[in-house]
């Protein structure tokens, strides 16, 4: 079925950024804009019909014996393919993105056209590399979240948001060149860029060379692209440096994008156990970087930073074990986490906002002054943690079992640790702000943090914490339609 | 000779990549280290340029007179491969805009700290 709604996830977003990006200065209508356009994003993945859509509707063709592609058919269009992965991969964009955007039109005196352009662009970059099945349009929108996630963190308008822009941008441009010279080598090699007939081409033909050339070089991409170690420094860099709002929805791009850019390793590598081995370490890594760099922060932001790229780690973990456990458990945790630490940026934002600062030494003693910021903070921290009822548990329950029945049960252990290293360093930020009596607390009123919330962050915090615990108390619905697409996917490998 | 062109055209581009990851890596000055960003993107652009090129090979041009006249073999045997063209286009493109944020956020650090060394600009993040 080519679904007309399917093209539309991706370019009313461009579409919207362009538009908003010429309304910059109008004020009002940037505010209209951007809260109609959000109401858009949200509808389209739930109308829109399961199926592929074919740019052009240029069909499959049996291949010209001329051309030497050593395959019977390939396809010629451009392809997107819209299952349920990624409609809840995309819907739990559009609801982050939504806070986003309201947090800024709610709480900003002028709307900023540029910044909403900047988001749209986001939203139409991760939707695109959800859904492409074409391996060079994954790399074009990559490159493009790359350039618009830089200038929301650029948008806060302080010094160290450029400082972590260019590093990101610098480094963007070395892995956006290591992808492309991968896809050149694979191009080269079997002459096609759709990942099915990629995938088909490579069957039995994973061990030449070129082919491992291109696998490094992809896995290259997938790791600065998901913020896995090495590059796990200069996207906590990234996130710490945003405005909390945006740091919510860059964590949720990172994990979304993460799990997709796997997704596509595991369905032309998937036969290759060296990459799988790779990537096990690289993500068990992360995992102990991100935790423990957690652990010896000094600023409540630095820290949520840290905690959200280990948390990366650990759905790393679980896609490179590659069986349809691991699978399933991971991408439930990417939405299990991406939810968990919105809730936990937003919580922080708001002591931000409060406060001016979220380091340790100026902050303390807030419990009493905003016993509900502190009450939704310990959801935020409980559903990070994996602690029962609320929803991580559920997903790392679910890992520690994959570990296990893949025949790693020291990688179940791995991640029971880095789980308690998390909670441990999350519980030190709660202290330290919320607990500790402090002799040079910042001048913090009752009203800024408790009565006089802003209703859309409120309102945000309400729901994500409602909703980490109604999927702690029924993963089911979820997680079964994961566990599907797993076994799909493993079957196809 | 073409395979020479071929094997020439993909040594220059190995070299442009390894300049500008020497740029990124070593050099202080950040329109340098910018500079080393362009020639890696620039480097895989010939990559995909050269294995696009064919030896001899006609413009990829395709016609509806191909297909009536049935030399729809003929013109796949002779014609350049176009898609990698396609990429490289694109590809410029994207870099164009990287070039431009970067060197927007360079003047912004360059008119708060009065200098483009990295050293410098990134001092107080390494104390």
């Amino acid at each position: 079925m080519n679904s007309e709604l399917i093209p539309l996830m991706v370019v009313f977003p461009l579409i919207s950024a362009i538009l908003l990006n010429l309304m910059h200065g109008k004020d009002r209508a940037v505010r209209v804009y951007g809260t109609l356009a959000m109401v858009v994003v949200i509808a389209v993945p739930l109308l829109a019909v399961y199926g592929n859509h074919l740019f052009g509707a240029h069909p499959a063709i049996d291949t010209p014996a001329e051309t030497g592609i050593a395959l019977g058919r390939i396809n010629l269009a451009i392809e997107y393919s819209f299952g349920f992965l990624q409609r809840a991969l995309i819907f739990l964009l559009a609801a982050i993105a939504t806070f986003a955007v309201l947090s800024h039109t709610s709480n900003e005196k002028r709307a900023s056209g540029v910044y909403l352009s900047m988001v749209m662009l986001s939203i139409a970059a991760v939707s695109a590399v959800v859904m492409a099945n074409d391996i060079f349009n994954m790399f074009v929108f990559l490159e493009i979240l790359t350039i618009s996630q830089a200038a929301m963190v650029v948008a806060k308008g302080d010094i160290g948001g450029y400082k972590a822009a260019l590093k990101y941008l610098i480094f963007g441009g070395v892995a956006g060149g290591a992808i492309l010279l991968g896809i050149a080598l694979l191009l080269g090699t079997f002459g096609v860029l759709n990942i099915t007939d990629l995938g088909n081409a490579l069957s039995g033909n994973t061990k030449s060379p070129i082919v491992l050339t291109a696998v490094g070089l992809l896995v290259i991409g997938w790791l600065f692209e998901s913020g896995l170690f090495p590059f796990h420094t200069i996207k906590s860099h990234i996130y710490s440096s945003a405005k909390a709002d945006v740091a919510a929805l860059l964590q949720t791009e990172t994990k979304i994008v993460l799990v997709a850019i796997a997704i596509i390793l595991l369905r032309l590598f998937g036969g290759l156990s060296n990459m799988s081995a790779v990537m096990v370490g690289l993500s068990v890594i992360t995992l102990a970087f991100g935790s423990v760099m957690a652990l010896v922060q000094t600023d409540f932001r630095r820290l949520l930073a840290f905690a959200a790229v280990g948390q990366a780690g650990l759905v790393g973990i679980g896609l490179s074990l590659g069986t349809p456990d691991g699978i399933a458990a991971s991408i439930f945790h990417a939405v299990n986490d991406a939810l968990a630490m919105s809730l936990l940026f937003v919580t922080v934002f708001v002591i931000y906002e409060g406060a001016k600062t979220t380091e340790f030494s100026r902050l303390g003693g807030l419990l009493t002054k905003a016993p509900r910021l502190a009450f939704l903070q310990i959801i935020g921290i409980m559903a990070v943690s994996g602690v029962p009822p609320f929803n991580a548990y559920q997903s790392e329950y679910r890992l520690i079992g994959a570990a296990f029945q893949a025949g790693y049960p020291e990688l179940g252990v791995v991640i029971i640790l880095g789980t308690i290293v998390t909670f441990v360093a999350l519980m030190k930020g709660f202290f330290l702000t919320f607990l500790k009596e402090s002799t040079a607390v910042a001048a913090i009123g009752r009203p800024q943090l408790s009565n006089a919330l802003p209703l859309v962050t409120f309102a945000t915090m309400v729901i994500l914490a409602l909703v980490c615990l109604g999927i702690g108390l029924h993963p089911g619905p979820l997680y079964d339609r994961f566990a599907d697409v797993a076994i799909t996917l493993t079957m196809g490998v | 000779m073409n395979v020479d062109v071929q094997l020439w055209s993909f040594v220059v581009a190995g070299l442009l990549v390894i300049i500008g990851l020497y740029a990124i890596a070593f050099m202080d000055n950040l329109v340098k280290k910018i500079i080393g960003v362009m020639l890696v993107g620039d480097g895989v652009n010939l990559v995909l340029i050269t294995e696009g090129f064919k030896p001899g090979g006609i413009v990829p041009i395709i016609s509806e007179k191909l297909f009536s006249s049935g030399a729809v073999g003929d013109f796949a045997n002779d014609a350049a491969y176009s898609l990698p063209f396609a990429l490289v286009l694109t590809n410029i493109v994207i870099g164009a805009s990287t070039l431009a944020v970067l060197l927007g956020i360079s003047i912004k650090l360059y008119q708060h700290y009065r200098s483009l060394s990295v050293a410098h600009i990134f001092q107080e993040d390494d104390a």
